[in-house]
């Protein structure tokens, strides 16, 4: 994929924001609230604990069906996080060589328990948290990060950074086809130009970002990314909030992928 | 409307050349005047000193009564409205929508009059098949369109407007200019655009290196290639 096809596709997730379905008619508030506690509940699993995971599939296999998400955006962006883990997870593999059980001749040990249930534990969380962008619009939540306690500095930065992320790869990506119709032998820049060209990019991303700053305050913004009212909290968004929390609460202390295990039929 | 008198900009305090120096004009009601001046001229640098962008080293300026001061700055930006060079630096909501929008909720209008108003001038633009669509995905015509739209919504009475003919293709600037002819506001025209300017402006203020160099209308002025040659056009 081309640096400018990348540049194309990055607002495919604002875009199915823009949609309509009963979990994109959630108050966003709700559904930013269910995502934190979802989260929340995942990262408290002990390291060795993987069995107790799987049930959270659950959540964004009905989410994503709730919401008509399609997967493959989701996972083409999970696999972007995926590595990350991965390098804290082998760590654990290779460090944590004591045996947890054994499978017939194979023996599990307890890294490769903990590398299990720290892919899944991402896997979760980046899910939820992809779900939820791609079911509400960034500059609501943005709002509701604000409206729930963190400081307007910070959600700013967010909405901002989420916003130009796609201007900043347009410019790097005109930068670098200016470039390679230069340098048509190469496949790439040269580590002698890639410190002239990151300079080119920042400095250009900076004034870009100045004018966009003038453009917003000739049009009166005073540091507040002002979202559509206050709509109500209905009593769907406090159903769609408490149930989730519940079942997550649940599903912490109630195992249920062994208690489906031990059923004799 | 429009008073300026002894204005002199500059950038930074060890520059030697001042970007504007002793800029003093008026613009009545109602009219449009054309700012024409080959390039690094000051014709920006002076749209964005009179909505306050730029602080002046010194002179005064006065738009609808209300001095441009930094504690005026917010009720002056809901009387003049600028429109970007660059439209692309103007669009940062997702949608069309939103970012008409933008302005009215910075001013607390509540969200009957921001859907109606914003409907409204959609529909005046004849843009209204855009409402939804991201605003990084229109094309250049359309992007100055969106962006005319966010700045017309607030119903100023002073319309900025720098080089509004760039990036343009020839239909897209018929239709901007039909546009533009038809609204009532006080314009202000940054250009480069000569047939712009005698089309919708019947007075051009020439700037050169900082300064007025020739104020007239502006068919006399166009006619004049002596002055256009001395002015770098």
């Amino acid at each position: 994929m081309s640096l400018y096809q990348g540049a194309a596709g990055i607002d495919r997730l604002e875009r199915l924001a823009m949609g309509d379905s009963p979990v994109h008619r959630l108050h966003p508030r709700a559904k930013l609230l269910a995502a934190v506690a979802y989260i929340g509940v995942v990262i408290s699993f002990p390291s060795y604990n993987v069995s107790g995971l799987v049930p959270f599939l659950l959540y964004p296999a009905v989410a994503m069906s709730l919401s008509g998400t399609p997967y493959k955006p989701l996972l083409i962006r999970l696999l972007a996080a995926l590595p990350f883990s991965l390098m804290g997870g082998l760590s654990n593999l290779l460090l944590i060589r004591e045996t947890a059980f054994s499978l017939g001749t194979f023996n599990v040990t307890w890294g490769m328990v903990s590398f299990g249930s720290i892919m899944l534990k991402t896997l979760l969380t980046v899910l939820a948290v992809l779900i939820l962008i791609a079911t509400t619009s960034f500059i609501e939540i943005g709002h509701q990060l604000t409206a729930i306690g963190l400081p307007k500095i910070m959600s700013l930065q967010l909405v901002m950074t989420y916003r130009y992320i796609s201007v900043l790869l347009g410019e790097a990506a005109s930068m670098f086809t200016a470039y390679i119709l230069r340098a048509p032998n190469q496949k790439g820049i040269k580590m002698k130009d890639m410190s002239s060209f990151l300079g080119q990019l920042i400095l250009r991303s900076f004034d870009r970002a100045e004018r966009v700053y003038q453009a917003m305050k000739c049009r009166g913004f005073q540091g507040t990314y002002l979202g559509r009212g206050n709509r109500k909290f209905r009593p769907a968004d406090y159903g769609y909030t408490l149930g989730l929390l519940a079942a997550a609460l649940g599903l912490r202390f109630f195992n249920l992928s062994v208690f489906f295990g031990t059923i004799r039929l | 409307m429009v008073q300026v008198t002894n204005l002199t900009v500059q950038y930074a305090k060890t520059d030697e050349q001042a970007v504007l120096q002793d800029i003093g004009f008026s613009v009545p009601a109602g009219e449009r005047l054309a700012l024409i001046g080959s390039n690094g001229a000051g014709k920006s640098t002076l749209l964005l000193t009179l909505i306050g962008v730029i602080k002046p080293l010194r002179g005064k300026m006065v738009i609808n009564d209300v001095p441009v001061q930094e504690e005026r700055l917010r009720e002056l930006r809901q009387k003049a409205g600028m429109v970007f060079q660059n439209p692309e630096d103007q669009l940062f909501m997702p949608t069309v929508q939103d970012d008409i929008a933008f302005g009215l909720r910075n001013y607390g209008f509540d969200e009957q009059s921001v859907e109606a108003r914003t409907c409204a001038i959609l529909e005046r633009l004849e843009i209204g098949h855009l409402k939804a669509r991201m605003s990084h995905k229109l094309s250049g015509g359309e992007k100055r369109m969106a962006a005319l739209a966010g700045v017309l919504v607030m119903e100023p009475s002073l319309l900025l407007l720098d080089e509004p003919s760039s990036f343009l293709d020839p239909r897209s600037r018929r239709n901007l200019m039909t546009v533009l002819a038809s609204l009532p506001q006080t314009m202000i025209i940054a250009t480069h655009d000569l047939d712009l300017a005698l089309a919708l402006c019947p007075r051009t203020l020439f700037l050169k290196t900082g300064r007025i160099f020739a104020d007239g209308p502006t068919g006399e002025l166009l006619r004049d290639p002596a002055l256009l040659e001395q002015c770098g056009l």
